[in-house]
């Protein structure tokens, strides 16, 4: 966080309090010795820059950091496709990758076809022939009356306030 | 063909095969189910308002929100929760002994809205026994558990009721979450984990006939089926699985809604992230340890696929983790295995692809509930060894406490950590947009 803004009063203070902007740098306490009392109003030239300084270090951290994380993302990615066309993809492995893979296509296609016979199924013997009603859930509660409650126990007992 | 060849190819075809299975499941739910939907030719719902969404025929709802140490993120969940677009619901949030002002956090939206309640527990129980003793005083028909860091869409509590009325057998409806934070690898990887996993997974075993789990962040039950089945259980480290499966041993069905969206904060750091994936793997013990009596009710048969395919799925998890200590065993003593490797080749080639395009599939049925997704889709090279090489080290370290370790007091775990910041990500602008 930037610190507070203040302007140094300069010279004696007689009748009406003149402000004037010092150039001098500031103090840590934000006053200069034997200039007076200080007062907040405007930005110095010095804050401003160390404001605009927090702020871009800020963004460039938060650039670094995302950046870094794509980096990660790209890493994951290229380590995959490497992966891939190192061990899978390849013209000595293509028997074992093309008959694992019509392997899986057809047990996902035995799966697609269970699934939907299965929901047929069910839908026949259990929705078409439902046994249980479907009772309607009531449209009213008892309203609490009150708003906090404390629970103790042993004895488990409740007592309202 | 030795036993360690054996063992490779197991690993190897197992996650091939679910691979084709998970994307074939959900592209038929989503052919079959969301497309017949948005064309308007599904069943119809009860009669809808001028604006499509609010009308008498809607029943009341309670949304209980159990909340421990939330007060970082609870105002933000409140404010989101006071302009759902739904004519009649009421909001408790279980103070579930919170030692941080959660209460305090909470009690201007009490003062302010009058559906606003709070139930303030004196022990800490846990988030399934928060459930239950807020379980205690619900009066409505049906309940919606929401998580404290979990906000609904505008319209997604309509959503989740529709079904309800249109099935008499449904106990239950999840929705489909969406992560908000988003941010960096992990966000990204979980953003479309999210979407492969939870959402293709859930519509693939819609079709094929059982749910393995709801979305804990967000579900809405029947509370007669709820109490029914005795509420959650306290004695697992994943009630959400625990209540699926106790809701469908009871002959009830279980929904996935996708249009039911919900934002969710995800963990963005490595070490929450583990302790919560440890969490589920552990989960995923006990269900097999307390739900194994569905083998001896023919009752129950339709659960024995999703049990099955369960256990085989940790099963490789053993067997995937011991052909990589033997590979690098075998590595160490300067000899050579023949078989499965952990480096890729042919077979980590094979998987890779298949895994892309599960994740492309998962893109495209969820993209119309979240567009920003496609970004996520960027990230995809390194899930797999987030999933499958975590996912199987973590089912294997959380073997011997999920199956030898005491059930009593598991039910209570810490969340991980929540961001109180109240601006809207990317997800939360894209979710909102009218669809």
């Amino acid at each position: 966080m930037a610190p507070p803004r203040r302007a140094r009063l300069v010279g004696p203070v007689a009748g009406g309090q003149a402000l004037q902007h010092s150039e001098a740098p500031a103090s840590p306490g934000g006053e200069t010795a034997g200039e007076g009392e200080s007062l907040p109003t405007g930005a110095s030239p010095d804050d401003l820059r160390v404001s605009v300084v927090f702020a871009l270090t800020c963004l460039a951290w938060a650039a670094i950091t995302v950046g870094a994380g794509w980096v990660l993302v790209a890493v994951g990615w290229w380590l995959l496709a490497r992966l891939w066309f190192t061990h899978v993809f390849v013209p000595w492995l293509v028997t074992a990758t093309a008959r694992l893979s019509l392997g899986l296509v057809a047990w996902a296609a035995v799966l697609w076809l269970a699934a939907l016979l299965w929901r047929r199924y069910n839908h026949a013997r259990y929705h078409l022939r439902e046994r249980r009603r479907l009772q309607a859930l009531p449209r009213w509660a008892e309203p609490w009356l009150w708003s906090e409650t404390v629970f103790e126990d042993p004895p488990e007992r409740a007592r309202r306030t | 063909m030795t036993a360690f060849d054996f063992l490779a190819g197991f690993v190897f075809i197992y996650p091939a095969l679910m691979a084709v299975a998970w994307t074939v499941g959900g592209l038929v739910f989503w052919w079959r189910t969301e497309r017949e939907a948005e064309r308007g030719q599904g069943p119809p719902g009860p009669a809808a308002g001028a604006d499509g969404s609010a009308s008498d025929a809607w029943p009341p709802v309670t949304i209980v929100v159990p909340c421990r140490n939330e007060a970082a993120a609870i105002a933000r969940t409140c404010r989101n929760l006071c302009r759902l677009d739904y004519p009649d619901y009421r909001v408790l949030l279980v103070d579930d002994a919170s030692t941080d002002g959660t209460a305090e956090a909470v009690r201007p939206f009490l003062d302010e809205f009058g559906f606003f309640h709070l139930l303030r527990l004196t022990r800490h129980h846990g988030k399934a026994g928060a459930l239950n003793a807020a379980l205690g005083l619900v009066t409505t028909p049906l309940v919606l558990v929401l998580d404290a860091d979990t906000a609904l869409g505008e319209r997604s509590l309509g959503c989740f009721v529709r079904p309800f009325l249109r099935q008499p057998r449904l106990g239950a409806v999840t929705g489909n979450p969406l992560p908000q934070n988003r941010a960096g690898l992990l966000g990204n990887l979980q953003a479309a984990e999210f979407a492969a996993i939870i959402g293709l997974i859930k519509r693939s075993q819609r079709v094929w006939g059982r749910l393995l789990t709801v979305s804990g962040c967000a579900t809405m039950y029947r509370t007669e089926t709820l109490r029914r089945v005795g509420g959650f259980s306290t004695r697992t480290a994943t009630d959400d699985i625990d209540i699926t499966w106790r809701i469908q041993r009871d002959a009830s069905e279980v929904w996935f809604e996708p249009r039911a969206t919900v934002l969710i904060q995800i963990p963005l750091r490595v070490r929450e992230y583990l302790r919560q994936r440890y969490r589920w793997a552990l989960g995923g013990w006990h269900l097999l340890r307390t739900h194994a009596s569905v083998w001896r009710s023919w009752r129950h048969r339709r659960l024995w696929p999703t049990y099955l395919e369960f256990g085989v799925s940790y099963l490789w998890a053993f067997c995937f983790v011991g052909c990589t200590v033997a590979w690098a065993a075998a590595l160490v003593l300067g000899r050579r295995l023949p078989g499965l490797s952990p480096v890729p080749a042919w077979h980590g080639g094979v998987l890779s692809l298949l895994c892309v395009v599960q994740m492309a599939a998962a893109v495209l049925v969820n993209t119309p509930y979240d567009p920003g997704l496609r970004r996520s889709f960027f990230w995809v090279p390194w899930y797999p060894l987030f999933f499958f090489v975590m996912g199987a080290f973590l089912a294997v370290w959380s073997a011997p406490r999920g199956l030898l370790g005491p059930l009593e007091g598991m039910g209570r775990w810490m969340s991980p950590g929540r961001a109180a910041k109240d601006a809207p990500g990317r997800a939360a602008k894209d979710a909102q947009r009218p669809r």
